[in-house]
């Protein structure tokens, strides 16, 4: 009896004072239980504060098949609800030594509910959140998207990860025998912080304008696809960028993955003639060819080997810079390119940012490709003049346009005005400062030929009654393995109204069938500048004075 | 302090019986227990002591009163509390939605298709007649 009792003692002392703390532990542990407290991801707005982006609350289904009492039966009320195909709910009700089986992901709550009052044995519900676009197919290359585990896989979503997603928070709970919060028991709550919203540049009517006027043009020119960027010209905001094919990001798990591209950053093309404003930029701002200076140029000419000619066989003509620019001459821009000598034509390319990302801060932008200059023979110069043998996205394409209507003052494009708190505070992204690339004087010349372009050169279609447009048209061979061929990328960039510019539209359409971009792009960038008027409440602005020309020298 | 007379007298020794008396082969009957004298200060602490008794149940009383009201009233709060949380987390959620409703229902997409579907197109080109008011900020 004696020795029992000693033994009890020595048990509890044992218990009481040597494991205490483990055993304390344990049964804390038993008790407490941490959770995740996932932060809500912030919302993608556009510059009104529509939203573009936004996250809602969903259901994960799932099925612990140990409890599935009829799986037949169960499975065809799943099915019906959750629209699936019987026998594959059926397959995972059945699925052996299973505790957990996924039926559907990020279900609808309404559609989830139906399922719940039905109170099918076995049958769970999670509690996930699930992000939606409000706007559907609207800018969805740009905005992205996110994947089940609410981290954002592409586009904006992507790029901005860190200010959307927040900082999840904990809470510790003690709970009772059958796992419910003890009201008095502990509780600490490390409260999550919701991400921050994202303020775009963009701008939904605008870029809904552009992406209906692309899809029609890529259909009536049964093209491969188009992009659109339109821009302030001023601020460097982006109000569209549209890529054709596109996708809902809603259901992106079906969409092809080319249609997810955002070509306007990622994809680079060469510019063919909208380059030609560089060469003629080049020529004027280092003095080489002055803007009444008469050139004798051929319709075709050999250089280093190599025969190029214009698009149009025409006899020898006397053109100035601004006949050049207008009736898009390559040879003209060729004999152009050969006075201002390589060296200055490639710093200019350099100076406007030729082969460097603009910093637009999007994932995967692409700089372009522009040749080093120790390798450029007189044939690199040539097609350089006339926008062959580089290449460049069409956002850079709009930032170089955006400069000459700038006065000559390059600026950063941008996507993202900045972050916003819960409380509204706009924490505006940061850029660097704009930056003198031409001088005023050229600028202003350039922006003269460029009108006479639209108005009596190769870019009528894109005129608008009331406005005048300042811009050029492009019509550039496509390199396929290395190789040109007779397809072609079809594009116009310009601005308006030409005196006072506000807005930059650059449209390139991909394997056009009627090839030029006098006639694919320019009526698109015609459409949308239209709409852009009104949108924009973009008053009229007196004329510019046409460029000198050789007929009237 | 001395007692009072009548108080001593009861509390007096009793005498002891005289020889002469003495009756033969008869025990001698068992003596009463003496009672002790009460000490003077006793019957005073007793009071004392059932006074201090009541006090300190009262007080102990009220407290375990009040504390196990404190903490019903806790448990009260903390189910309010959750019940009001509980409530805040539905009401965000609803507002979501709405907003979400919102942007859905008011998209560039969704009015355009059912312009489309009602018949309505954009202007042509010669339709819309832009004025041009000199020195003015509008035009359209």
């Amino acid at each position: 009896m004696a020795l029992a009792l000693v033994a009890v003692v020595a048990r509890l002392a044992v218990l009481q004072v040597r494991d205490h703390r483990d055993l304390a532990a344990a049964g804390l542990a038993q008790r407490v239980r941490p959770s995740d407290l996932p932060a809500e991801r912030g919302a993608i707005v556009d510059r009104t504060g529509a939203p573009l982006a936004i996250t809602l609350e969903a259901r994960d289904v799932y099925a612990d098949p140990r409890y599935v009492t009829d799986p037949v039966g169960e499975a065809a009320k799943i099915a019906r609800v959750l629209d699936l195909r019987p026998r594959e709910v059926e397959r995972k009700l059945r699925t052996a030594d299973a505790t957990f089986v996924y039926l559907g992901r990020q279900i609808d709550v309404a559609v989830a509910e139906r399922l719940e009052t039905m109170a099918l044995p076995g049958i769970g519900f999670l509690d996930v959140p699930k992000r939606y676009y409000p706007a559907g197919p609207l800018a969805p290359q740009v905005l992205g998207f996110v994947g089940v585990d609410a981290t954002g896989l592409a586009g904006l979503e992507f790029e901005y990860e860190d200010a959307l997603a927040g900082t999840p928070g904990t809470r510790t709970v003690e709970l009772d025998g059958d796992g419910l919060p003890i009201a008095n028991g502990l509780e600490v709550v490390e409260p999550a912080i919701a991400g921050r919203t994202l303020v775009t540049t963009l701008d939904r009517e605008v870029q809904y304008l552009a992406q209906e006027a692309l899809r029609r043009a890529v259909r009536e020119n049964r093209a491969k696809g188009g992009t659109v960027v339109v821009m302030d010209a001023r601020s460097g905001d982006v109000y569209a960028m549209a890529s054709f094919p596109w996708f809902d990001p809603n259901d992106f798990e079906h969409a092809d993955r080319n249609a997810t591209r955002n070509r306007a950053v990622t994809d680079m093309f060469e510019p063919g003639s909208v380059n030609k404003i560089v060469t003629a930029a080049a020529a004027l701002e280092s003095g080489a060819v002055g803007p009444w200076e008469r050139f004798l140029v051929p319709w075709w000419m050999r250089v280093g080997g190599y025969t190029v000619n214009d698009s149009h066989q025409h006899p020898v003509q006397t053109m100035t810079l601004g006949d050049i620019v207008a009736h898009s001459s390559n040879i003209g821009s060729a004999m152009v390119a050969e006075r201002v000598g390589s060296p200055t034509l490639a710093s200019v390319l350099a100076r406007f940012g030729y082969g460097s990302p603009t910093g637009v801060g999007f994932p995967g932008e692409a700089g372009g490709v522009v040749p080093p200059l120790l390798d450029w023979t007189d044939i690199t110069r040539t097609t350089v003049a006339y926008g062959q043998g580089i290449s460049m996205t069409p956002l850079q394409m709009a930032a170089v346009y955006a400069t000459v209507a700038n006065g000559g003052t390059w600026v950063q494009p941008r996507l993202v005005r900045g972050t916003a708190g819960p409380a509204g505070d706009l924490e505006e992204a940061p850029g660097p400062p704009p930056r003198r690339i031409l001088s005023k004087e050229t600028a202003s010349m350039l922006t003269r030929m460029l009108a006479s372009v639209v108005e009596t050169g190769t870019g009528e279609a894109a005129q608008i009654p009331g406005y005048q447009v300042a811009g050029k048209t492009g019509t550039a061979r496509k390199l396929v393995d290395g190789r040109y061929v007779r397809r072609y990328m079809a594009s116009f960039a310009g601005y308006l109204p030409a005196s006072d510019p506000r807005v930059v539209i650059v449209v390139s359409i991909d394997e056009p069938s009627t090839m030029y971009g006098g006639v694919a792009a320019a009526p698109v960038f015609s459409e949308i500048a239209r709409h852009v008027i009104q949108r924009l409440a973009i008053p009229a602005a007196p004329p510019v004075r046409p460029p000198p020309l050789a007929t009237e020298l | 302090m001395s007692l009072p007379a009548r108080e001593a007298e009861r509390w007096a020794p009793v005498p002891s019986p005289s020889r002469r008396a003495v009756t033969p082969a008869r025990p001698p009957a068992a003596r009463p227990p003496v009672p002790s004298p009460p000490h003077p200060h006793r019957r005073t602490r007793r009071g004392h002591l059932s006074a201090f008794s009541l006090l300190t149940a009262a007080i102990v009383s009220a407290l375990v009163v009040g504390l196990v009201s404190l903490n019903a009233m806790r448990v009260d709060a903390a189910y309010r509390t959750r019940s009001v949380a509980e409530r805040v987390r539905l009401l965000a959620d609803e507002r979501r939605i709405l907003v979400n409703d919102v942007a859905r229902l008011s998209s560039p997409s969704r009015i355009g298709t059912w312009a489309r579907r009602t018949g309505l197109v954009p202007p042509a080109p010669g339709d819309v007649v832009i004025l041009q008011i000199p020195s003015a900020e509008t035009s359209g």
